[in-house]
């Protein structure tokens, strides 16, 4: 009779068939799925990635079953495979399985989320205040240096999987996905969840550290920027030459490039067709699937990884100090613009930090608290398309040295 | 005074015609941008001579929304 009810719902005899430790696992994951997308729900997270990630995190863990060669599975993903024709039976019955492997470990998925932000994005941001902008995307790239430091120093990891986590402090998940399958692809499914669930959470974290690191009194200052009169035409063109340009000094970031600089210019050119696709279809259908990706690889038995715990401390550890970093970058350049008689927001500080739009959208929430007419968007995200470049020059770097230095 | 956009977006409201008498700091329209809403302020007492946008009107950087005297 319990051989019978077993068998007729695994999903609950499972959690007696399995290691005591996944079996925890699993009832915690189910709870913080519903505590992830219930705040995704309330807007206190961002509901975009939240309510997806955070259901399919629940169904994944609820959903475990015997597969017909005994072991205990489920049928949405399996992460691990990665011999070729193991992967094709797979793809039969997995249902989420072409879509991990052949838009997510490739990061397809992130290039669509950013042609998306490029037809919302305007170049002409960059060109306000260009050297400004550059100085606070470096700022901002803090947390990652410092954390490949300490993953090295403190934590014993390898250079490779120290950098690998490390640059979840560039807040790029495509830089992270594409970092951690060069230097470190044991650690890709890890690494990768806590990257992005890091950056929804930036949503809610942030505004702490503007809030303690920002003076009251600076965070309504307006800012009128002569945002420079260019014709479509030049634009256009100055699209396509950095984009080449960026694409021959950074081929490591060449198709997040390509990905955000065609978004610009299919804007540019006034085909709208395109820049609807991609702004309101493509972006969102990558947006929603991402999330629900990321949701069932929280599959308990593939997350309980001893080193796990240390990305979890490594990534909140990256993605701070570069908030810091670029918040302390913006209070300088406020005391620069200051001695010239000119303002500086110093909130444009965090969105240095490359999580487009959100960092930027942040600080032009954080003002208008203060301050209701403020206007510092355009300058913050001119911040924050550098960002993106800095954090591709990051992740970059770690790619070509830190493979000499394990060779 | 020419009252011009300062972000590319989409107005969803507008809250001044011609003829009104407005107040500094006071919102006479509101765009919408990258999904946040921001008011759009007048900058100096005055009357509306002129309003150049209707809601759901796509505007620029720079272009003129209101003219106020």
């Amino acid at each position: 009779m319990t051989e019978l009810l077993a068998q007729l719902f695994p999903g609950i005899s499972t959690f007696f068939a399995m290691d005591a430790t996944v079996a925890v696992a699993r009832v915690v994951l189910i709870l913080l799925g519903f505590i992830l997308a219930y705040y995704g729900f309330k807007r206190t997270l961002e509901p975009l990635i939240m309510v997806p990630m955070g259901i399919g995190m629940i169904a994944v863990n609820a959903g475990m079953m015997f597969l017909n060669t005994g072991v205990i599975g489920n049928m949405f993903v399996d992460p691990l495979v990665s011999d070729p024709a193991a992967l094709m039976d797979i793809m039969q019955v997995n249902f989420l399985q072409p879509i991990y492997n052949l838009t997510f470990s490739n990061g397809l998925i992130a290039c669509l989320v950013f042609m998306g932000i490029g037809a919302r994005s305007e170049i002409s941001y960059l060109l306000a205040k260009p050297w400004s902008s550059m100085i606070i995307a470096i700022c901002a790239e803090l947390g990652t240096f410092v954390t490949l430091a300490v993953g090295v120093m403190a934590f014993g990891l390898t250079p490779g999987e120290a950098a690998a986590s490390a640059i979840i402090g560039g807040a790029d998940g495509p830089m992270v996905l594409f970092t951690s399958l060069m230097l470190a692809p044991d650690l890709f499914v890890p690494i990768s969840i806590i990257a992005y669930l890091y950056l929804s959470l930036t949503y809610g974290g942030y505004p702490f550290l503007i809030k303690l690191f920002i003076p009251k009194k600076y965070r309504g200052i307006d800012m009128y920027v002569e945002v420079p009169e260019v014709s479509q035409k030049s634009k256009f063109i100055f699209i396509v030459v950095t984009c080449f340009v960026l694409c021959l000094l950074l081929p490591v970031a060449s198709p997040l490039i390509f990905s955000f600089f065609i978004g610009m210019a299919v804007k540019e050119a006034n085909i709208n067709k395109y820049t609807e696709l991609l702004e309101e279809g493509l972006s969102y259908f990558a947006t929603f699937f991402l999330g629900a990706i990321l949701g069932v690889l929280c599959e308990a038995s593939t997350i309980l990884n001893p080193t796990v715990l240390v990305i979890l401390i490594l990534g909140i550890l990256a993605l701070a100090i570069s908030g810091i970093g670029g918040l302390l970058g913006g209070l300088a350049l406020y005391w620069v613009h200051k001695r010239r008689g000119e303002d500086f927001n110093p909130l444009i500080g965090i969105a240095g930090v490359s999580c487009v739009p959100t960092t930027a959208k942040l600080a032009q929430h954080a003002a208008m608290d203060e301050n209701p007419f403020a206007m510092i968007l355009p300058v913050a995200m001119g911040a924050n398309i550098s960002g993106v470049i800095t954090s591709a020059i990051a992740a970059g770097i770690f790619v070509s040295t830190i493979q000499l230095i394990a060779v | 005074m020419e009252i011009k956009a300062r972000i590319p977006g989409t107005i969803i409201a507008v809250n001044a015609a011609v003829g009104d008498t407005v107040k500094a700091r006071g919102v006479l329209a509101t765009l919408e941008a990258m999904k946040m809403e921001q008011p759009i302020a007048c900058p100096i007492d005055g009357v509306v001579k002129a309003v150049q946008v209707q809601v759901g009107d796509k505007v620029k950087t720079g272009s003129t929304l209101f003219v106020v005297e």
